[in-house]
């Protein structure tokens, strides 16, 4: 177990201390900045009567509800780590490897890299922009109006972001490991994507919960209760990693 | 004869290496994600309004733009990103044959890939639209609705009623696709005759800079930029229509017989003539290109 966490602790360092990571981060942080823009432009007479109370967390929610980060977050989370175990096959690392760290913590660790860095980078993404939008508009907000959007909603829909994120990564990861290709493992994850948009929002409207925009933007019933978006898609991650474990375990049989 | 069946017999090559490529599959699926992306704002405005469309309308109002027009062509990067094409089967290629023919071969499958790639483009836009649309040869109403109300320009559809006035969709889909073509086409080849003459990364920055001066040379951003007037503005309109390609493949940038802008015919024939000078000029340059043979690797 000791021996396992210090691989994983290793295996973060080697994923985290990377420009790729900074730079998914940073492309994601703006993005989600963009997308609030016209809540962060406003009049000077504006700001002077004052914004309602929880103007910021209805920026944030925007930010984080919108296409522009539906369409970017597949390829920031598969882009950090995905293609680690393609390198590290080429390169003949894993004939050395192998043998040392066990092919049980070496699936386990892989699969917890991968899958976490995309969440991490969506976290990391997440809190910079809540941040900046709350000490820019919180200040502002003195008008006695509520606005509707609570903070209950922000959390969930950062909750499903970031298990959004896991869940790319390791759909890139399972990619890379089953098709053993640089394409796939950054472009798959992308793929799956727009491909379940396109088909849910073209031909299946009322599997709402295969969208990845549903996941964000919480429009459906989902049976009276928003939190089972949450459920769904730790669920169906678990289900990705667990058969990615196994295809990686086949895969490096035959090694070492 | 034998040559002509040479020069199929390379193009045919290159298309067996297109089964099970992750590259390939990769493009492919990424010009249909594009075009879904694209339409999505069509689609959507005629479910809310509950009009019908007609099935290549999309297509026209999608593809009749610049910005659209240049997506497409960045994907085609993918496809042929393995220019020019030199694998461990060209020195038996070459014993064989001629470099001429072995060129020709290049050649013919860069304008049929291209073809099939445009085809696809046209069958898969209307795929994604065919569930509230009709096959008849005639603008629909959301045409209608888009065209002579403010809906186009709200939602930035180019839409143009003197599009509707001269043509009919068919008429007006082929012409589209045409100019599609003829521009992706001039690209490859740009990019192929490129990459020939000074490498890979020469080939990608030059394709990039015909891009890039293309989507930079608008009236639009000249009027803001330099705050331009009316008068000023039109002539801007005019100069920018003839020199960026990307204005001669727009389907409302053309002269309809009320204006300065280059006619459909002069758009073909200034990309039609491109295309054949930058056919003569890679079959030349190939005939000098210096081959570097490393065990069975060509480089």
């Amino acid at each position: 177990m000791m021996r396992c966490m210090h691989l994983i602790r290793n295996e973060f360092a080697r994923c985290l201390k990377t420009w790729i990571f900074v730079l998914c981060a940073a492309g994601l942080f703006l993005t989600i900045m963009y997308s609030s823009a016209a809540y962060i432009i406003i009049d000077t007479v504006t700001l002077k009567e004052g914004l309602p109370l929880g103007y910021h967390l209805e920026a944030i929610l925007t930010g984080m509800r919108s296409e522009a980060v539906t369409f970017f977050l597949p390829i920031c989370s598969s882009l950090i780590y995905a293609g680690i175990y393609l390198d590290e096959r080429g390169y003949g690392f894993l004939k050395a490897y192998l043998p040392r760290c066990g092919r049980k913590n070496y699936v386990r660790t892989k699969i917890i890299t991968a899958s976490c860095s995309g969440g991490l980078c969506v976290l990391v993404a997440m809190m910079a922009a809540a941040a900046i939008l709350t000490l820019k508009l919180m200040p502002f907000e003195t008008l006695p109006i509520k606005n509707s959007t609570t903070l209950a909603q922000v959390l969930l829909a950062g909750g499903n972001l970031i298990l959004e994120g896991i869940l790319w990564g390791t759909v890139g990861t399972l990619f890379a490991i089953i098709y053993a290709d640089r394409y796939m493992a950054y472009g798959g994850a992308f793929l799956t994507s727009n491909i379940l948009i396109i088909i849910v929002t073209r031909y299946l409207p009322k599997a709402y919960i295969l969208n990845p925009r549903e996941w964000t933007e919480l429009a459906g019933q989902w049976a009276g209760l928003k939190g089972l978006s949450f459920i769904f898609l730790a669920v169906v991650t678990a289900v990705i990693m667990w058969v990615e474990k196994r295809v990686l375990t086949e895969k490096i049989e035959s090694i070492g | 004869m034998k040559d002509i069946k040479q020069v199929i017999m390379v193009c045919g090559y290159h298309y067996s290496k297109w089964v099970k490529n992750k590259r390939v599959i990769l493009a492919f699926l990424l010009a249909a994600i594009m075009s879904f992306l694209l339409t999505e704002k069509i689609v959507n405005f005629s479910f809310d309004k509950g009009t019908i469309l007609q099935v290549f309308e999309p297509f026209v109002w999608t593809f009749g733009d610049r910005t659209s027009i240049l997506l497409s062509a960045l994907i085609l990067l993918l496809l042929f990103a393995d220019m020019p094409f030199l694998d461990g089967e060209v020195p038996y290629v070459l014993i064989r044959s001629k470099i001429s023919v072995w060129t020709l071969g290049q050649i013919l499958y860069l304008v049929t890939a291209t073809f099939v790639y445009a085809v696809y483009l046209v069958i898969i836009t209307a795929v994604f639209c065919a569930k509230n649309a009709f096959i008849g040869n005639r603008w629909s109403s959301t045409a209608a609705l888009l065209g002579y109300s403010g809906y186009s320009q709200l939602m930035q559809i180019p839409a143009k009623v003197k599009t509707f006035e001269i043509t009919r969709p068919y008429q007006c889909t082929v012409t589209i696709f045409l100019l599609m073509l003829m521009y992706i086409l001039f690209s490859v080849l740009l990019m192929m005759f490129v990459t020939i003459k000074k490498g890979k990364r020469s080939g990608i920055m030059a394709v990039s800079a015909f891009h890039l001066w293309g989507i930079l040379l608008n009236a639009d951003l000249f009027a803001v930029i330099l705050k331009l007037d009316d008068r000023t503005l039109y002539k801007a309109y005019i100069l920018c229509g003839w020199l960026s390609p990307l204005n001669h493949v727009s389907y409302p940038m053309h002269n309809f017989g009320y204006d300065a802008l280059p006619t459909m015919w002069q758009s073909f024939s200034l990309f039609g003539l491109g295309i054949l000078l930058l056919i003569l000029a890679i079959v030349q340059e190939m005939k000098n290109y210096n081959f570097k043979f490393i065990g069975a690797e060509v480089f």
